[in-house]
């Protein structure tokens, strides 16, 4: 107890440091390793991303699959849990139940694929659509999680998840009268300059 | 309340007991051996507990294995691997268009033979190397010019092919697992076919510098 006084108290254990990375930083979150390359807006229709006639804000990244069996790109959606855009929050949305969060694919050859298969890295982009006219923003901030290979305390059967921890409830919440509320950890913020490309 | 003496009568005197069994005499060896005996009982019992399969061991399917041109059989179907190929590229043939599929890997290709026992069932696929990685049929080959896309029914065999993209180092020492896909109210203990592609380090250095460049198939 002594040792415990001496070190603050419990509850006045430090925060944990976040760690803020740049453009072209290598983030390992245990099940993937991600390499933050750029962040661009451009009309879609290349790459398998979107239609010509609409803008997306798009995240490219260069991920390698750790785990050992091949897994979808859109789980990055899951591992990547805040986007905010100068300021402006992007994911997780204000709204879950008006859209299902941003598209990610993996492109390759022009094409837009789903696979990330094990110990293979590939270029993954996280496009979100941009309203028409809404002027393409400066910055791009992205929170990173982390997974772990978790056992279930039931089955004593093992997954991959988010590492989270306990977070304040919404209002959100109390209204649908949820007592406890998890949010993944978030260890690493990466900060990347959006440049515009037209066509 | 004092008893009136007389109304107990005394207890008759104990009969002479048996007289006391002579010590038998255990030779020494049978002591040590019967030591031993437990002991080594006890180890077994301590080394068994060591065997019991974990809760994702218990989750596995139940695998029939075997080697090129082996007929795998299982409760729900059989299967048997025909042909291992490589390629740098695939083109799928449809009626109006063609689809290119790419890689900075290689194909890896694979054609199986199923045939089902009771009920058409469609076969999933994944490879599995040497290290236990697995991986899933690559989603750059539409599906539809594939064997999972196709009903395999009792009574005849029938073939397709699968396609991996894989890592060129990780081809030898590689299986192809077949089984129908694990649904989540279904069967708890699927059955599934492990088929050794016979590739060793050398083998699949020379059929991956083989490779075709372009491998035709119609979908």
């Amino acid at each position: 107890m002594g040792v415990t006084a001496a070190f603050g108290g419990l509850k006045d254990a430090p925060a944990k440091q976040l760690e803020q990375l740049g453009k072209g930083a290598e983030v390992d979150q245990v099940r993937m390793r991600t390499k933050f390359e750029d962040a661009v807006v451009r009309p879609g229709g290349k790459d398998g991303i979107g239609t010509s006639d609409k803008r997306y804000l798009q995240i490219i990244m260069k991920v390698t699959n750790q785990s050992d069996a091949t897994m979808l790109a859109q789980i990055m959606d899951d591992a990547l849990p805040t986007v905010r855009a100068d300021g402006k929050t992007l994911k997780p949305a204000a709204d879950p139940d008006v859209t299902l969060g941003p598209r990610v694919v993996v492109v390759s050859g022009g094409h837009a694929y789903d696979q990330l298969h094990p110990g293979m890295t590939a270029t993954v982009v996280m496009a979100f659509e941009l309203a028409s006219g809404q002027p393409a923003p400066e910055r791009v901030v992205i929170g990173a999680a982390t997974y772990e290979w978790y056992e279930s305390f039931f089955s004593e059967t093992h997954y991959w998840v988010p590492v989270t921890e306990e977070a304040p409830l919404t209002a959100e919440d109390r209204k649908k009268g949820r007592t406890v509320r998890y949010e993944p950890v978030i260890d690493t913020q990466v900060s990347l300059p959006v440049r515009e490309e037209a066509q | 309340m004092a008893t009136p003496p007389g109304l107990v009568p005394d207890a008759p005197p104990l009969p002479p007991g048996p007289p006391e069994a002579p010590r038998r005499h255990v030779p020494a060896w049978r002591r040590a051996a019967g030591a031993l005996l437990g002991l080594v009982l006890a180890a077994g019992a301590v080394y068994v507990q060591t065997r019991v399969l974990t809760a994702d061991q218990l989750d596995d399917p139940l695998t029939v294995s075997g080697g090129m041109h082996d007929e795998l059989e299982t409760d729900l179907f059989s299967a048997r691997l025909e042909r291992v190929e490589f390629a740098r590229s695939v083109r799928v043939k449809k009626q109006f268009s063609t689809d290119e599929a790419t890689t900075e890997h290689v194909f890896l290709i694979v054609k199986m033979g199923a045939t089902s026992r009771r009920k058409p069932v469609q076969l999933t696929a994944h490879l599995i190397t040497a290290g236990g990685l697995s991986f899933d049929p690559t989603d750059r080959v539409d599906a539809r010019a594939t064997m999972a896309d196709k009903w395999v029914q009792p009574g005849w065999w029938r073939s397709g092919l699968y396609f991996f993209e894989i890592p060129p180092d990780k081809a030898a020492g590689s299986r192809v697992v077949l089984s129908e896909p694990k649904t989540l109210f279904g069967d708890a203990f699927i059955p599934e076919t492990s088929s050794d592609l016979g590739l060793d380090e050398a083998k699949a250095r020379q059929m991956i510098d083989a490779a075709k460049d372009v491998y035709e198939v119609s979908g």
